[in-house]
């Protein structure tokens, strides 16, 4: 019999051997039970490696990062209407450069090919480009849009005092499925509303925050309505 | 496996595949929020990513380091990098690469040096087999009393998915060196749990 | 049981009520009304099925098994009101009723499964964990569920369809169409229609269809992907808003002057006559062509 097998094990697992090399080895592992029986100790070993769980930090690791970001972070936090510009410059991955698509504003631009593709955030212009920009690119639209969220977060508080105290007249089920629902809906909201707080006078943003307002009302007020099971 | 699919599959704590979806949309959204500075967006971020890198970094540092100051150091390292995120990976791959970057730079560090070369003289002496228990051992405390060459690739290749060209080029060392390291470590990893 | 005419209780509305024998006894029950013209049926239930199909004119058929519950059937000459009563807990009554053709049906439940074929009318259904079949009808559909799917065909009318957490499936539809769920899909398939609005949160919104001359859509997601397959010419401007999300398009792309503004672009294909939003706050949009029948 040949030598005892060492490093090929590992290799023999991991599926590196090839041709005469891994017919030797399993030849060997045919006749040498030793070598049979290291080999799945290692295979053990590796299967409970993949099997680790992760588990939780014993203590709470946010505070010490916040506290260290937040004398770093150097954002102002009141939003002004450049804000749309301080997007940190990113690479783009298509066929639009910054600058290409900043003098698109001025004229139209015709793609021929077959797929264009854009990456649109990749078009967030760098800090270089912003000088360029025509000031009309970030139009102040004065919206008045604060009342309006004002009064939805009242109904929205109303509906949600309601569907508390009918959630326990729903089966437990439809209960868990409307808040997981509303969770989903307030993490729009919340995102909506950063993004605003970034370029608040972005047509986009400002209807996407009242959809998503509308939204909650709308599950709000068919959760009120639900017959009891 | 890719170390992208055996991240995500890490990563999955929700059974239903169109809940990962969802959750990698808005992790998403929170990318482009945190980029912009929004501290609240990266604070989720770290909620979803703290247990997978914590987990991360106390197996590639064993008995080395404060795991939870180097879990610190990751996240604001990866604050001041994100705009260097590009999207073409997932957040979590790529975060998961800056902590394996990060902790190995910090094990190189001139002022671990000294511990590497006592870590390394125990094993070899076989001294990491007689400081092991009598009893079967947890992988978790094993991987502690790994010499750190042999832990560090034993994390990258079976726990973490990485292959040896991608292993020797992070530790500077030839893949042969990775493969050499990985079954060494399996072979004592094997006397710690088996006995 | 014979069947009751319409005529008879023109002036006195005719309840029938169907008691359970036993409380845990299955019963069951099988009643025709005769009606008249094209009539209007109720149903409602809370937990079990109702199943509608469509029969022959001039009468309603009426089967029914049920446990832990009776069954009440009020006519009226215009209106036919059928009620599982839930006598406690774990009640289940599961309906098959046969309707003339273009029945107005109204349909709600609470654990119920609502299938219905082949009516062709006007339909409400409401359920909160059960899911709605449909397939053909006329005129005003109006669907809506918490937990269940929704899935309809063969639509000819203007189509409101809402869920919570269950998917939006419309295939074969002319119409307006307003289809909502929270996390889950809504699907538009085969659709030909001036008046589209598809919205989702985490779900993803998927639409395959023509876009007409002069008509509205809509298209909507905050995390979830929104891809639209176009069969037939396209005259459209396009807008596409975002905040983190993708854009890719099959189609060349012609940016209007003064169009971008922030993460927002709008172009014009063909005429431009047609209006078209995708939104998806960070989720990738996409603006396909289907050749022929054969996607791309």
């Amino acid at each position: 019999m040949t030598a005892h097998l060492n490093e090929e094990l590992s290799a023999y697992l991991n599926g590196e051997l090839a041709g005469a090399e891994l017919e030797r080895v399993e030849a060997h592992l045919g006749s040498c039970a030793q070598c049979s029986h290291v080999l799945e100790d290692l295979r053990r070993v590796v299967r409970r490696a993949r099997a680790l769980d992760d588990k939780t930090p014993e203590r709470d690791l946010w505070g010490g990062i916040a506290s260290r970001i937040g004398a770093a972070a150097s954002q102002p936090q009141s939003p002004t209407p450049a804000a749309v510009l301080q997007f940190r410059p990113r690479p783009r991955r298509f066929s639009f450069s910054a600058p290409q698509l900043a003098a698109a504003a001025v004229a139209i631009m015709t793609l021929s090919a077959a797929t264009a593709s854009l990456l649109v955030r990749s078009a967030t212009p760098t800090a270089t480009d912003a000088a360029r920009l025509p000031a009309a690119e970030v139009r102040p639209v004065g919206l008045p849009l604060q009342p309006l969220v004002e009064s939805y977060d009242a109904a929205i508080a109303d509906l949600e005092r309601t569907f508390a105290a009918h959630r326990y007249d729903l089966d437990t089920a439809t209960a868990r499925v409307l808040e997981q629902s509303l969770a989903l809906i307030d993490v729009a909201i919340a995102q909506a509303r950063a993004a605003l707080a970034r370029d608040p006078n972005n047509l986009y943003l400002n209807g996407h925050l009242r959809s998503a307002l509308d939204r909650k009302l709308d599950v709000l007020r068919r959760a009120v309505a639900l017959p009891a099971s | 496996m890719t170390i992208g699919a055996h991240l995500e599959a890490s990563l999955s704590h929700s059974p239903s595949r169109e809940n990962q979806l969802a959750q990698a949309d808005s992790e998403r959204a929170d990318v482009a929020l945190a980029q912009a500075g929004d501290q609240h967006a990266f604070e989720r971020l770290y909620r979803i990513h703290v247990n997978r890198i914590h987990s991360l970094v106390r197996r590639m540092v064993g008995s080395e380091g404060d795991v939870d100051e180097l879990t610190q150091d990751v996240f604001v390292r990866a604050w001041e990098r994100l705009g260097t995120f590009r999207g073409e990976a997932a957040f979590g791959t790529w975060l998961h690469r800056l902590t394996v970057n990060h902790v190995l730079n910090w094990q190189k560090s001139a002022w671990r040096e000294r511990q590497r070369i006592d870590s390394d003289a125990d094993a070899d002496q076989g001294a990491g087999r007689s400081r092991a228990p009598d009893v079967a051992m947890d992988l978790e405390e094993a991987l502690r009393l790994l010499p750190r060459g042999a832990r560090q690739v034993f994390v990258l290749y079976d726990v973490e998915g990485y292959r040896h060209d991608e292993i020797g080029k992070m530790l500077g060392v030839t893949e042969g060196t990775s493969k050499a390291q990985l079954h060494r470590a399996r072979m004592l990893l094997r006397n710690f749990l088996e006995r | 049981m014979k069947p009751h005419s319409a005529a008879h209780t023109a002036l006195a509305a005719l309840t029938i009520s169907f008691g359970a024998a036993s409380l845990c006894a299955q019963n069951t029950l099988d009643t025709t009304l005769a009606v008249r013209g094209r009539p209007r049926l109720a149903v409602s239930n809370t937990s079990g099925e109702i199943r509608v199909r469509a029969g022959s004119a001039g009468r309603i058929r009426i089967r029914a098994e049920y446990e832990r519950s009776r069954v009440e059937i009020d006519q009226t000459v215009t209106r036919i009101t059928v009620r599982a009563v839930s006598r406690g807990r774990s009640s289940d009554a599961q309906f098959d009723i046969t309707v003339p053709p273009g029945t107005v049906l109204e349909l709600s439940g609470v654990s119920t499964d609502v299938d219905v074929a082949g009516v062709c009318g006007e339909i409400t259904a409401n359920t909160v964990s059960g899911d709605v079949t449909l397939d053909c009808a006329r005129g005003q559909a109006t669907l809506n569920t918490v937990s269940g799917d929704l899935t309809l065909s063969g639509i000819d009318g203007a189509t409101e369809a809402s869920a919570t957490s269950g998917d939006v499936r419309i295939r074969d539809a002319r119409g307006p169409i307003r289809a909502t769920t929270v996390s889950g899909a809504v699907s538009l398939e085969q659709v030909e229609s001036p008046d589209i609005e598809a919205t989702t949160v985490s779900g993803e919104v998927l639409y395959t269809g023509r876009i007409v001359d002069n008509g509205r859509y809509r298209f909507e997601a905050h995390s979830g992907d929104v891809t639209v397959r176009i069969s037939g010419p396209l005259n459209a401007t396009v807008t596409v808003s975002t905040f983190s999300g993708e854009f890719e398009s099959d189609f060349p792309i012609e940016l209007q002057p003064g169009s971008r503004i922030s993460r927002e672009w709008t172009f014009r294909q063909g005429s431009g006559s047609a209006r078209i939003r995708l939104q998806s706050f960070s989720g990738t949009m996409n603006l396909r062509r289907l050749s022929g029948d054969r996607e791309e």
